[in-house]
């Protein structure tokens, strides 16, 4: 899994990494390189060069991949895209599928949690 | 100390406040325009054409000494341009926003750089430098690493094996606040404002209230600001474990990692009971706090208290007791208290070189004038001494909240201001808390049509030039343990 991007989230996926969360008892585990990713963690502010940065991230990363969008700045980002003025956000939602969505600002470990279980679900 | 010493100390604390206001009118009278004094905190207006004579005499009249430059703020899309000086002898903070005498000019940022450099040897560093990107390339780390480095890049070049120059280049968290906090509802403002520092959120909330009960002159209940610093106390402490924590990643030692979570994961739970957010609180109003603390809650914490100190004795010992950690900090990243005051260094980094400064002993803004806690001192200020300051913090904040706990005086816990009917006059204030990283400053601006402006003003510009002096002359093994011994979290910078 990679994590993308800096902020409240974060703060949020680091608590799922320790003992009292542990994401590791569902075979999972974070790395620094997207080559060796299947997921991509989307979450936290972006400016056009942030973007464009997780945009290469994606495209270095091995079929299959899937992407989470985690909170509330990504959700809102990603839902007001049409306009002509944020091109960058609009180039990102052309070319980027995301599979889940997770609200909450920030969302609780445990929804990040079950919201990688549904993807595990999913085929 | 007794209270007769402490009220003679406030009041020749004070009466420089008033001296450097009389001196300002009386030195350049012609020149300045308006001067408010906050405090400490003294604002006037300053047209562009006498910029570079009123900041040479303010360096080296003796009457001033304003010898720091601490902040540069520039946006361009409101023509806005403020410099903040800083004089730590006297603690006293100059904030100078320059007018254009031509309204429909813009500014140029590099030509008043241009200007201060003369006079400011630091300032060079606030101006656009990404043309050091194509000079410094011999390494060059993304911000890709998990959990710590995240917000910037750094471009670093060689010699041989040896820093010669780095470069932390900031674009990726640079955003434009001016569209977000250009607002007319305080509602809206006090939840969206935590965002500027996402790892303390309290601090901004705090610091925007304070502001506007400055304005309105608003009195708060005692159990209010009882409440305010509890939760400031446990924000610093589960702050500073997150510090600890992503150090600990850098250096590879996952007992010290998975210990620290466990207790950052207790704060946490008794934030998340008192505020019903683990990160975000917004909990803070104008005139008091949105809800009381449960008696269960309290004993809770205070049952709490002995434990997160004897963990924390016991991670400190694993620190202190593990030789390559000891060998990979110790004398690397050295900041001695002469740069550290140059470059406008505040908070434990500051501390960590030896300086005894702290806004919660000088400034006295909540009641922590009611309570006995010291203020830790590094000696040597290299990265091992910025580890060891936020331990000794912690103790003392620990030491902070088991003392509000027991003196938590009865009554109510806010006045009923409903902030939608403020009749809020055209006006400035400038407030400051000091947060974990360092002195956190906020500008608000009311203007004509009621639009509220937020200018917020960090330590973290001072703690990355700091980090890039501190980078030269050491080897490319350190840079990482080194660059994450400064704390670096940069959402409130533009």
């Amino acid at each position: 899994m990679y994590v993308a991007g800096y902020g409240c989230c974060k703060q949020e996926i680091l608590a799922s990494v320790g003992p009292v969360y542990d994401i590791s008892r569902f075979g999972i585990s974070f790395v620094s390189y997207p080559e060796d990713a299947d997921v991509l963690v989307f979450q936290g502010f972006y400016n056009g060069k942030g973007l464009r940065k997780v945009i290469n991230v994606y495209n270095q990363m091995v079929q299959p991949k899937k992407v989470i969008a985690l909170g509330k700045c990504a959700l809102e980002s990603l839902s007001y895209a049409e306009s002509e003025k944020n091109d960058m956000l609009y180039e990102f939602k052309k070319r980027i599928k995301v599979d889940v969505y997770v609200p909450g600002c920030p969302p609780r470990p445990e929804a990040f949690i079950y919201s990688i279980l549904r993807l595990i679900e999913k085929p | 100390m007794s209270k007769e010493i402490k009220d003679k100390k406030e009041e020749i604390l004070g009466s420089f406040a008033e001296n450097t206001e009389k001196n300002l009118n009386f030195y350049f009278g012609n020149k300045i325009d308006i001067i408010y004094n906050f405090g400490k905190d003294i604002f006037f207006e300053l047209n562009y054409e006498d910029l570079p004579d009123v900041l040479e005499s303010l360096k080296n009249n003796p009457d001033f000494n304003f010898d720091v430059l601490s902040s540069i703020k520039y946006r361009k899309s409101s023509n806005f341009l403020l410099i903040v000086l800083f004089s730590y002898e006297k603690s006293i903070t100059l904030n100078i926003k320059i007018r254009n005498s031509v309204s429909y000019l813009n500014f140029d940022l590099n030509d008043a750089i241009g200007l201060l450099k003369k006079i400011f040897k630091f300032s060079p560093y606030y101006s656009n430098r990404d043309y050091i990107k194509d000079i410094n390339n011999d390494l060059i780390v993304f911000s890709q690493i998990p959990e710590t480095l995240d917000t910037f890049d750094l471009y670093v070049s060689l010699n041989k094996d040896l820093i010669k120059n780095a470069y932390i280049c900031d674009e990726i968290s640079r955003y434009n606040a001016d569209i977000v906090f250009n607002c007319k509802e305080i509602n809206k403002i006090i939840s969206m404002v935590n965002n500027l520092d996402y790892k303390a959120g309290i601090y901004p909330e705090l610091c925007f209230c304070l502001g506007i009960e400055n304005l309105l002159q608003i009195k708060l209940p005692k159990r209010a600001v009882y409440i305010r610093m509890l939760l400031c106390e446990l924000f610093r402490l589960a702050c500073h474990l997150s510090y600890i924590i992503s150090m600990s990643m850098i250096l590879k030692n996952m007992t010290i990692f998975n210990y620290t979570l466990m207790e950052r994961e207790k704060v946490l739970n008794v934030i998340e009971i008192i505020t019903g957010s683990r990160i975000i609180p917004n909990f803070i109003r104008i005139g008091g706090v949105s809800k009381d603390i449960e008696e269960s809650t309290l004993d809770l914490l205070y049952k709490l208290i002995p434990q997160l100190y004897k963990n924390l004795r016991k991670i400190e010992d694993l620190f202190s007791s593990d030789v390559v950690v000891l060998e990979r900090l110790r004398n690397k990243g050295i900041i001695d208290n002469k740069k550290a005051k140059t470059i406008g260094l505040t908070g434990p980094n500051l501390r960590a070189s030896g300086i005894r400064f702290d806004l919660r002993k000088s400034d006295n803004y909540l009641l922590y004038r009611d309570f006995a806690f010291t203020v830790p001192l590094g000696r040597s200020g290299d990265s091992l001494d910025r580890i060891f300051i936020r331990f000794k913090e912690m103790y003392q904040s620990l030491k902070i909240i088991s003392a509000v706990i027991g003196t938590m005086p009865l009554g109510a816990v806010g006045k009923m201001i409903n902030p939608e009917n403020l009749d809020l006059i055209p006006s400035k204030v400038i407030s400051t808390v000091e947060c974990p990283h360092g002195i956190f400053k906020m500008f608000i601006e009311i203007r004509e049509n009621k639009d509220i402006q937020i200018i917020p003003i960090g330590p973290t510009k001072n703690n990355m030039i700091a980090c890039e002096m501190a980078l030269i002359g050491f080897s490319a093994d350190d840079l990482l343990p080194v660059v994450s011994s400064f704390g670096i979290e940069s959402p409130e910078m533009y």
